[in-house]
């Protein structure tokens, strides 16, 4: 279990994070959201005992990570949000070295996981894509089987059918009582594998929901292309907006035979679903402008 | 010791170590394959062609007339005291500095060690590989000084010299390592070593300019590397020597117990 309270950390320029406080249950993925700067990064810093606080405490399974490092780094995976590994390493001798570091003999759930992200580890982590490099992060954050992961825009650079096999793998660690933190800029992912939302905005946290609550409106975006400019739809009963010609922009909030029904009596083409950020949707609700 | 970590820096670092201490090598087979007993006196005239000003800082003013003082002065004026600096700054700022401004610290941080431990395998590997370029060396100019001419040098003060010369680094070496422990980027940690570091031979070597610039040599820890005194068997040197790697290997403590406090940016 990992719980925080109150953590702050100010830097000279006034940014950081303040009283940040959330608790992450045995069992629960939790997803950490917020734009760029807003402090998630600082916050896994705090979680990983890698900073001095101001004040605050953070607790995983009832350890300071500061003080215990040891302890705690025994029971931790964590994936960077951006990876730069060792010079000159081939993703075995990469993978090896963790390994080794962490006393584990037993390799395999390595070659699962490698087998599953279908991973060339003998290629030198240079030459390796952005995609390579982010497997090779997941199979030595999971590798050790630890009680709990830390995942810093773990799907960043997979394409989609890996993205997939990446949230079944959450999924599954999920089943097995692991305790997840993840931050991800993708709706659709967290929808999928995440139990709560903590959002974080200016080092503040804003909201923290329960995504599984039914009463939480979500947006979904439709471009609709038609077959001629026809801009009654702007001021038809579809919450339409026009992008450039013939197409047009539509919200849904849990309307959708409403939608559907409205849009056939128009000369539709085409639908696209535009796929929102988690952030654009709950700083909707929460957050205004960005300052 | 965790020696999965010895083998990264090792790998990461082999060729500063092996690259400064063959280039070193280089010089002691040519020195030693140089050295003419019975014509000191034409090598010397040689050195006088050169302008004093040189000869003076590069440490070849006085080359003496036996192979320990020719060895000595010739290695130790200026070739043993610069090149194990290019390896100091360079391995310096890769064991930590680097690691953080990379981003790859991570994967030393989150192993199941605490940070002070960590810190003190770099510093071990620091002080280690520092040694070994020292010990290839002393250990070539042994042999190969005693298969061309036999029973000449006098171990003992090569020995001596060395200890001081290896204190001296050692003490370099734990400014470097403190820089990189307390900067979080590479260039700045680089920048301030390379400052310091080569700051203090060439204030060694100016100061031998002559009597205007003899202060310099007040700014220098090569100034314990007092080769005359040593061959005349004067002073303590094995006593110098000792305390000199004590305070380096205390700026090493140092570095650790700055970097265990640190916030890490990761």
């Amino acid at each position: 279990m990992i719980v925080i309270e109150n953590l702050t950390q100010t830097y000279k320029s006034g940014k950081g994070i303040f009283d940040v406080s959330f608790r992450v249950e045995e069992g629960e993925v939790y997803g950490y959201l917020g734009p760029n700067g807003a402090g998630k990064t600082t916050t896994i810093r705090g979680i990983l005992g890698q900073m001095n606080a101001d004040q605050g405490t953070v607790r995983i399974d009832n350890m300071d990570p500061r003080v215990d490092t040891k302890d705690v780094n025994k029971i931790l995976g964590y994936l960077p949000g951006e990876m730069t590994f060792f010079d000159n390493y081939t993703g075995t001798q990469f993978l090896d070295y963790i390994c080794n570091m962490r006393h584990l003999e037993d390799h395999s759930y390595r070659q699962e996981l490698t087998a599953l992200f279908e991973l060339d580890v003998n290629m030198k982590i240079k030459k390796m894509s952005k995609g390579m490099k982010q497997k090779l992060g997941i199979v030595s954050a999971f590798m050790h089987d630890p009680d709990i992961l830390i995942l810093d825009e773990p799907t960043s650079g997979l394409d989609p059918l890996m993205q997939n096999t990446f949230l079944d793998l959450i999924l599954s660690e999920k089943a097995k009582g692991k305790t997840i933190l993840m931050s991800s800029h993708i709706f659709e992912e967290v929808e999928k594998v995440c139990d709560r939302v903590g959002i974080i905005k200016n080092g503040r946290i804003v909201a923290i929901e329960n995504l599984n609550d039914t009463d939480l409106e979500v947006e979904d975006l439709l471009v609709v292309t038609l077959e001629e400019e026809n801009d009654a739809i702007v001021s038809s009963p579809l919450n339409a907006k026009k992008l450039h010609g013939n197409q047009y922009q539509i919200s849904v909030v849990n309307n959708y035979p409403e939608v559907l029904r409205e849009l056939s009596n128009y000369p539709v083409v085409k639908i696209n679903v535009k796929k929102q950020t988690i952030e654009e949707l709950f700083m909707k609700y929460y957050g205004g402008d960005d300052e | 010791m965790i020696w999965d970590l010895q083998l990264l820096n090792y790998r990461e670092n082999r060729v500063f170590i092996f690259g400064v201490t063959g280039f070193l090598l280089i010089y002691v087979f040519s020195s030693i394959g140089m050295w003419d007993p019975d014509g000191i006196e034409v090598l010397q005239e040689m050195m006088d062609l050169l302008p004093d000003a040189m000869t003076n800082m590069l440490g070849f003013g006085n080359l003496g007339g036996s192979l320990t003082s020719y060895l000595l002065n010739y290695m130790y004026g200026f070739l043993m005291l610069l090149f194990p600096i290019i390896f100091t700054v360079m391995v310096g700022n890769r064991l930590v500095a680097k690691h953080t401004t990379s981003g790859s610290m991570i994967f030393l941080l989150t192993m199941p060690y605490s940070r002070r431990r960590i810190m003190f395998n770099q510093a071990v590997f620091f002080a280690a590989g520092l040694f070994f370029i020292f010990a290839v060396n002393v250990s070539v100019m042994i042999l190969f000084s005693n298969i061309m001419f036999p029973g000449m040098l006098e171990i003992g003060k090569l020995l001596i010299v060395n200890l001081i010369a290896y204190g001296a680094h050692l003490i370099l070496a734990a400014i470097a390592f403190l820089f990189s422990c307390l900067f979080d980027d590479s260039q700045t940690t680089m920048m301030f070593s390379s400052v310091v570091l080569f700051g203090n031979a060439v204030a060694f070597m100016v100061s031998n300019l002559g009597d205007g610039t003899a202060f310099l040599k007040y700014a220098s820890v090569f100034t314990f590397i007092d080769i005359e005194y040593i061959l005349e068997g004067s002073g303590n040197g094995l006593l110098t020597g000792v305390v000199l790697t004590l305070i380096g290997l205390l700026g090493f403590v140092g570095g650790i117990e700055l970097f265990d406090r640190k916030s890490v940016v990761i």
